[in-house]
């Protein structure tokens, strides 16, 4: 168990009730630092988790301007964070609450540390792997660095380069080209 | 948003708005008036915009020449499909500066209003006249034209060993004049200028960066984040249309010319290639088959000139165009939806190709040319 | 609504819709009322396309067949549950769109093994519309390849093979092709041949991986084609109704149909619209409780039921599945694109017929790692990359090709599901014979990972998924053999039409969606008279407009 009362006060598994808030301009700065840390954490941020941003800001607007509405659950994310950090200082409080939460992320969450990790920790887990933090992976060997995964905006193939890791059908003819 | 409603700060700020001139508009950035930086941040977003009408200018004309080509999946389509892919993110990158500044780019309803046949906006080229009239040597050249280095670097002819002259741009009555170019750089300092100026009021200002409506994604690379990337983006964006600083087209790579370059192969049909420390038009680079479009004439083809299937089409274009500029409007706007409506914007690109290329199969009644779209804003 | 139409069509899937389309094109103000019985659910939806992101939910799943609505009897279990989305688009909504002909055997499966059926023509008479059809779809194929006869090239260049491919590849190069106990042997020998797997995407798709539900339209869905058909200016008289089932065909006389009549789910009123020509095109499982329940005086056991054969010789395909793994997967590959790339026919020939032909290809999602999930479960990025570069699986999969039988059909039971429409059942079982050859096949399979190296883990022939049902309400020569003639058209009457996966005589071993769609393009000029010469100049001129 980590956190105190606000993380881990009992709250019904529904998404946390949203209607009549928006998220302000520090909200979104405070949401932002999850994102961030989930890049620092697994250390596959590529270039510049700004690059993301956009693609994050606008599934944040299709969350809460959209029912479900997720408003709920992002401010309800923020006073789970700010009493980590009150608990454990910024960094330890990240890694609690990646690798120490302790909740079920299969079952329905029924505190406030859970709706935090399954509606907003682990949505932006996968929002930030689409966007790009799949490319970490690959080259460990000497292989290529993964070029697309599942949600990802490629392009189109019709580009100068593959958009996947392609099998080079005539090795000896084909020229390595500037990526 | 009736230009009447905007009040100004300052004489400055109004003067900057109504100048339609680029040249003009860079001399007037260089007088600021007394609330220094408020007023260089004001001319620095009528910059912008000038940069980001300028950009978007030549995409109609890049797409309608690659659409003619029959086999899209040819070289040469496939350059100009590239080049085209490299001048929206040009695009997207200005757009990203006007953003993150505070501004929102305006493409649609402007003083400066896209309409071929049109000259470069802002006055920026005053004898060069784009039309919607394919893939052909008079468009060729006015790609070269648009894209023109301050300097050239020296090709020469393989087979004969001569050096080759880039020739002029057509008159006004479609003919390319003999004789060697005359070297009138006015234009081509322009656009480097503008972008050089734009890039000193970033330094200068050193502006706090919203990343928040900058766009990254398939369109656009990066966000700018400071002056910094501002100044990265600028670089890149004049090396790839008009190659670098230090002239040599193997800078940027022989499989990365820049677009100055590229249109010039085509136009020549000749490849480039290096050998030591010269360059030569060397292997043939045949001109693809196109179909041969008409002159789009001045306003378009209109409903009662043409077949009830023809208008149709045309009119199904224009449509689909208009939602195009309007979805990109909309991904920088300030309560617009951002990298939803990008998404949106590359889709609907596709969907002209729906009208665009049936309408350029069908022969003008009376001539020997085909219809093209007039790619009018509605 | 108007009281009666020139076409009213049942069903909005991909053959509603290419049929409405050709019908338009030829003739603008053509009246055409189609009726769907499930709900437009939105396309290209970014709320949507974020819930499938993160949360792996789809906003049509919810119109599947629940298991409570399908039922099956027989020797083995057919699966209704889950293969086909009920809405506006109809199945074209969370297709993969592999997008492959038919070969010239499958049209001759009875001449050629004496189990099945012949169509009631051949794959010459079907090939100028598989090249329309393949151009509408705007199939990705590679050229070069010969594996059918055809006129003319793929419109879109394929895509790519994956680096992945790659072992696969290397494998089938030096394996022989084998014939079996009960294949027919050429005498001689050929190793497996590589081909890049067919499918439908437009020029733009951005290659996001998420197919099931595209974000922006790069993957052929009926909607689309049906929305377009809304908006044109053009097309006066075209109108869709959605929540309206269909659970009547009125007919005036044996050969004249009159109208149907449908419920409008809303409000539960019935009504009753007539059309001057009537085509049912609501799939293999609807177009036969459709028919058996549309008794009446001139036809006691429903609508072209008078040989008690609607609904029989159901056939989809089984998978088989075969996985395997490597102790390693040193290139960290995980799946990039949603569609498998590598692809052979090398077993789908007529040597191979009767025993069996599979359609052979490397499923789209392995090797993979659910990167984000073993984030979530919080692992480190150590251990995460032991996984990504440890034990790799690898799943070859193939589609084995079912013959219908007398005695497999498909039927309404009481009840109806949550759309008004009637509930299903399944008779369906194998011969022993068949289930032999099936575990036969298997070991080609096997082979092949074993020739890459693969440890096997797991081999089994599936149960047939009905993804891929056909049969139900086939063509033939006589009404005593079959239940549409070659033109889809009901035997013994003037105006009613199946354009239907229902109406295939034999499955192959391929998906059936380019095959139908290229019998809706066929049906189109069938309907309209217009002879093929006039149909090719107008082509010339106005090329897939849409």
């Amino acid at each position: 168990m980590i956190g105190g009362s606000v993380c881990n006060e009992q709250v019904s598994a529904s998404l946390i009730f949203a209607e009549g808030q928006e998220l302000t301009y520090d909200n979104k700065e405070a949401l932002w630092e999850i994102f961030e840390a989930i890049g620092e954490t697994w250390k596959n941020t590529i270039y510049n988790s700004n690059n993301q941003r956009s693609s994050w800001f606008e599934m944040l607007k299709a969350k809460t301007e959209n029912a479900p509405n997720y408003t709920g659950e992002y401010v309800n994310a923020i006073y789970v964070l700010n009493e980590l950090y009150a608990e454990y200082g910024k960094i330890d409080a990240f890694n609690k609450l990646f690798f120490e939460s302790g909740v079920d992320n299969s079952a329905p969450p029924t505190t406030r540390l859970a709706h935090c990790k399954i509606f907003v920790v682990n949505e932006f887990i996968r929002m930030q792997i689409t966007a790009g933090g799949f490319k970490s992976w690959g080259e460990a060997n000497g292989g290529e660095q993964a070029k697309n995964y599942h949600g990802f905006l490629g392009g189109t193939r019709f580009n100068r380069t593959p958009r996947v890791r392609a099998f080079d059908e005539d090795p000896v003819h084909s020229k390595k080209e500037n990526v | 948003m009736g230009i009447s409603t905007i009040n100004f700060k300052n004489k400055f700020q109004e003067q900057a708005f109504e100048i339609n001139d680029v040249q003009e508009l860079i001399a007037h950035s260089k007088n600021v008036g007394t609330d220094e930086n408020e007023d260089k941040m004001f001319v620095l977003k009528e910059l912008l915009n000038n940069a980001v009408i300028l950009e978007f200018a030549t995409i109609p004309i890049y797409l309608q020449a690659m659409w003619t080509i029959k086999d899209n999946k040819c070289e040469v389509a496939k350059s100009i499909r590239n080049i085209f892919q490299e001048e929206m993110l040009h695009m997207a990158m200005v757009c990203n500066m006007i953003a993150g500044i505070g501004g929102e780019p305006k493409i649609y309803n402007t003083k400066n209003r896209l309409s071929y046949p049109s000259g470069l906006p802002g006055g920026v080229h005053p004898k060069l006249f784009l039309y919607l009239e394919g893939l052909n040597d008079r468009s060729l050249r006015n790609f070269m034209e648009i894209e023109l280095p301050e300097e050239i670097a020296d090709i020469y002819d393989y087979e004969s060993g001569e050096l080759v002259d880039i020739g002029n741009i057509c008159d006004q009555n479609g003919v390319i004049p003999k004789g060697k170019h005359d070297k009138d750089h006015s234009h081509n300092a322009t656009i480097g200028e503008l972008y050089d100026r734009i890039n000193e009021l970033f330094q200068e200002l050193q502006p706090k960066m919203n990343v928040e409506r900058q766009l990254a994604g398939p369109l656009s690379w990066w966000v700018m984040a400071d002056a910094d990337s501002v100044s990265k983006a600028i670089d890149m964006i004049k090396e790839q249309g008009e190659g670098s600083e230090n002239v040599t087209p193997a800078s940027t790579g022989m499989d990365n010319l820049a677009h100055f370059y590229r249109f010039w192969e085509v136009f020549y049909q000749k490849k480039i290639v290096q050998e030591g420390d010269k360059y030569y038009f060397k292997e043939a680079n045949p001109r693809p088959e196109t179909y041969t479009i008409a002159r789009v004439p001045k306003g378009g083809y209109k409903e009662t000139d043409v077949s009830q299937e023809v208008w149709h089409l045309t009119n199904s274009f224009d449509e689909v165009y208009t939602e195009l500029v309007k979805f990109l409007e909309d991904a920088w706007a300030i309560e617009g939806r951002g990298q939803a409506a990008l998404v949106n914007a590359v889709e609907v690109m596709f969907k002209l190709e729906q009208y665009a290329l049936p309408l350029m199969k069908i022969q003008i009644p009376g001539q020997s040319e085909n219809y093209g779209p007039s790619f009018r804003l509605i | 609504m108007k009281k009666k139409y020139d076409y009213v069509i049942v069903g909005a899937g991909v053959a509603a819709a290419t049929v409405a389309r050709g019908l338009l094109l030829h003739k603008h103000d053509t009246s055409i009322l189609i009726l769907e019985a499930g709900p437009e659910i939105k396309a290209k939806d970014r709320r949507f396309w974020w819930d499938y992101i993160t949360r792996n939910e789809r906003p049509y799943t919810y119109t599947y067949d629940q298991k409570w609505e399908a039922a099956s009897s027989g020797n083995i279990e057919y699966q209704t549950d889950g293969v086909r989305v009920k809405a506006y688009g109809g199945s074209t909504m969370h297709w993969g769109a592999w997008s492959l002909r038919f070969k010239p055997e499958d049209f001759n499966l009875q001449t050629n093994t004496g189990l099945g059926a012949d169509w009631p023509f051949n794959y010459e008479d079907l090939e100028s519309y598989y090249n329309d059809a393949e151009s509408y779809l705007s199939v990705c194929g590679d050229e070069k390849e010969n594996w059918v006869p055809r006129s003319k090239p793929y419109p879109v260049p394929p895509f790519q093979w994956t680096a992945a491919d790659g072992e696969m590849i290397k494998a089938w190069e030096q394996l022989d092709v084998v014939y079996q106990d009960g294949d027919i042997n050429p005498g001689t020998s050929s190793k497996i041949k590589s081909g890049k797997m067919p499918v439908a995407r437009y020029r733009k798709c951005m290659t996001t991986g998420t197919c099931k539900y595209c974000p922006i339209g790069g993957r052929f869905n009926a909607q689309y084609v049906l929305d377009d058909l809304k908006n044109d200016p053009r097309f006066i008289n075209f109108e869709v109704r959605i929540n309206s089932p269909v659970h009547h065909v009125n007919v005036s006389s044996k050969s004249k149909i009159e109208s149907v009549t449908f419920t409008d789910n809303h409000n539960g009123k019935e009504h009753t619209v007539a059309g001057e020509t009537v085509i049912l095109a609501s799939g293999a499982y609807n177009v036969p409780k459709l028919l058996r329940a549309s008794k009446n005086e001139f036809w006691k056991d429903g609508v072209g039921n008078d040989h008690d054969l609607v609904g029989r010789f159901v056939v989809s395909h089984s998978m088989l599945n075969v996985v395997g793994k490597a102790k390693t997967n040193p290139n960290g590959w995980f799946q990039e694109y949603d569609f498998p790339t590598l692809m052979s026919h090398s077993y789908n020939t007529k040597e191979h017929q009767k025993k069996g032909k599979i359609f052979i290809f490397k499923n789209r999602t392995t090797p993979n790692t659910d990167i984000a999930q073993l984030m979530i479960d919080g692992k480190s990025r150590e251990e995460i990359d032991a996984i990504v570069y440890g034990e790799m699986e690898v799943n070859i999969q193939a589609f084995l090709e079912e013959k219908g039988k007398y005695s497999n059909r498909l039927e309404a039971r009481p009840g109806v599901d949550r759309f008004g429409l009637p509930q299903t059942t399944v008779h369906f079982s194998r011969t022993d014979e068949e289930m032999e050859n099936a575990n036969d096949r298997l070991r080609i399979l096997e082979e092949i990972l074993i020739k890459m190296g693969l440890e096997i883990t797991s081999s089994r022939v599936d149960k047939p998924g009905g993804h891929h049902t056909t049969g139900t309400a086939r063509m033939g020569t006589l009404p005593e053999n079959s239940v549409t003639d070659k033109f889809m058209r009901v035997h013994d009457t003037d105006n009613l039409y199946v354009c239907s996966n229902a109406a295939f005589p034999t499955g192959s071993a391929v998906n059936p969606t380019l095959t139908l769609t290229a019998l809706a393009f066929r049906l189109v000029e069938h309907l309209t008279n217009s002879s093929k010469a006039i149909e090719t100049s107008k082509k010339k001129q106005w090329e897939y407009q849409l």
